[in-house]
């Protein structure tokens, strides 16, 4: 289990700028042009088509909105990941290192295949978790703005937040599950090319 | 060579072959325990395959133990007892010293972090340095440090001083001989600066085309073969000899003699014992590769 733990907190090390450093700048300039743009009055927002009041749905929308945003961000840097983590070594030369460690190659693969699923989605889950919450303010910053939307309470907006964050989380989830790599027993079932298509390396 | 020592790898018919090339062609070997073994040969002459072998990195046909392990099968296994550093291994580049040291503590059962930061001391290898950022030579020191640190029966060195100068080379085998060797502890070392070796190599294997055309402990050296840099005058007697190398460098002709003693051609011209380099450049050159009991 610490050699586990290990070669998983391997894997972060070596890819702590996509799943850590670049989703923190990301965050970081999305939500200083957000303030920047709501705070010196631009962007219109106009009455809804429905006529129904804004701060109903607003919220938890803009939630949804950043939990599939940061999903899709997930899948391409898992994609990036898996396609890349199984030939770094090799083209870096750091594979006859590994290869010295008391370590099986299955362990190795495993531990790969488990950081993308666990720690790299805790990660991408935990970001979402920031911008949903960093975006009551800035709702709150826009009602100050623009008196036709109401910003929900701070008790409503708890309540939204913990529903669309269980919705989220099962969403990143099956959004995994689904482009997974098959098994070899649905293998046939698969199409021969793109992300569900990947062959682990001999 | 001591035949009750137990052995740490033994070879049997060993083989291997990428399509129609023949790598190995059914060496055997013993190694055991205690010895500083050199495995000398040209390029592709099946050094590296042969250490790969060894190491599990790659499967062979015919017989072959390390550590009474089968090493393909249980490569995971050997590396708990097996250490190794090849020229073209580098560090994972993405971590700092300390944190390479924090994951090898993690996932090699016999590696002593104390140990590796104790060898650091005195060199310009600092924790917080970024593996990336380091030179050659110092990535070389770090591995050295990193596989000394393994209590490992087996250290198995691949060429791992290609492209260091002279003072890392030098730093590199002192430091191998004085704070790592034991009687329990084989080395097996390959390299082409066989000349700056030699004096820690208690055996040597010459491996020419995928067989072995030496294997001998490095004392039996001077016993068995002699150098000769022959008089102008007496070259047809030293011919009579049946040299198994001759060739003539700036007017001097050399010869390199097996079985004959330095006594007897000591009025011949100048007699020695052949360096390890000469006497693997005058092996090379011998019609036969399988000669005498070699």
């Amino acid at each position: 289990m610490r050699a586990m733990t290990a070669l998983i907190k391997r894997e972060f090390l070596e890819h702590r700028i996509a799943f850590l450093y670049a989703p923190s700048l990301l965050l970081v300039v999305v939500a200083a042009v957000l303030i920047v743009s709501i705070a010196s009055g631009h962007g219109s927002i106009e009455q809804s088509q429905g006529g129904l009041p804004i701060s109903t749905k607003l919220y938890p929308v803009a939630i949804g909105g950043a939990f599939a945003l940061w999903s899709g961000y997930l899948l391409i840097g898992l994609f990036f990941y898996y396609a890349d983590s199984f030939s770094a070594d090799r083209r870096n030369n750091a594979l006859l290192f590994w290869k010295s460690m008391p370590q099986s190659d299955l362990k190795v693969l495993t531990a790969k295949a488990l950081a993308g699923i666990t720690l790299f989605l805790a990660l991408i889950f935990g970001f979402a978790m920031v911008t949903a919450i960093l975006l009551y303010p800035l709702l709150v910053m826009a009602a100050a703005q623009h008196p036709m939307i109401l910003a929900p309470g701070l008790g409503e907006a708890a309540s939204s937040l913990l529903q669309m964050t269980v919705v989220g989380a099962a969403y990143l989830v099956l959004t995994l599950l689904w482009y997974a790599p098959a098994s070899p027993g649905s293998q046939a079932y698969r199409p021969s090319s793109g992300a569900g298509a990947f062959r682990w390396p001999s | 060579m001591t035949d009750a020592a137990p052995a740490i790898a033994r070879a049997r018919g060993l083989t291997k072959s990428y399509g129609r090339k023949t790598v190995l062609r059914g060496i055997d070997f013993t190694i055991p325990a205690g010895r500083i073994y050199g495995l000398v040969g040209h390029n592709g002459a099946g050094k590296t395959t042969a250490l790969n072998a060894m190491l599990g990195l790659t499967e062979c046909g015919g017989e072959l133990e390390v550590l009474g392990l089968q090493p393909f099968r249980s490569r995971a296994k050997l590396m708990e007892e097996v250490a190794f550093v090849s020229d073209v291994a580098s560090l994972p580049r993405f971590l700092r010293v300390r944190q390479l040291f924090d994951l090898v503590s993690d996932i090699h059962p016999r590696f002593d972090r104390e140990k590796a930061v104790l060898f650091l001391q005195g060199t310009d290898l600092k924790p917080e340095l970024k593996i990336k950022t380091l030179s050659k030579g110092m990535v070389a020191q770090l591995h050295l440090a990193v596989v000394m640190a393994i209590d490992a029966r087996l250290l198995v060195l691949d060429e791992p001083t290609l492209g260091l100068d002279i003072i890392y080379r030098k730093r590199f085998y002192r430091r191998l001989l004085e704070d790592y060797m034991s009687e329990e502890r084989t080395i097996l070392i390959t390299t082409h600066q066989v000349d700056e070796i030699e004096f820690m190599l208690s055996d040597v294997m010459f491996l020419r085309d995928g067989a072995i055309i030496l294997d001998t402990p490095t004392e039996e050296i001077a016993r068995r073969f002699a150098q000769l840099i022959v008089d102008k005058e007496r070259l047809a007697e030293a011919e009579a000899l049946a040299p198994i190398f001759a060739e003539t460098r700036f007017g001097q002709t050399a010869m390199v003699f097996e079985g004959r003693s330095l006594e007897e051609l000591a009025p011949l011209g100048q007699a020695s014992t052949p360096s390890l380099s000469d006497l693997f450049v005058a092996l090379m050159q011998r019609p036969s590769a399988n000669p005498g009991d070699a």
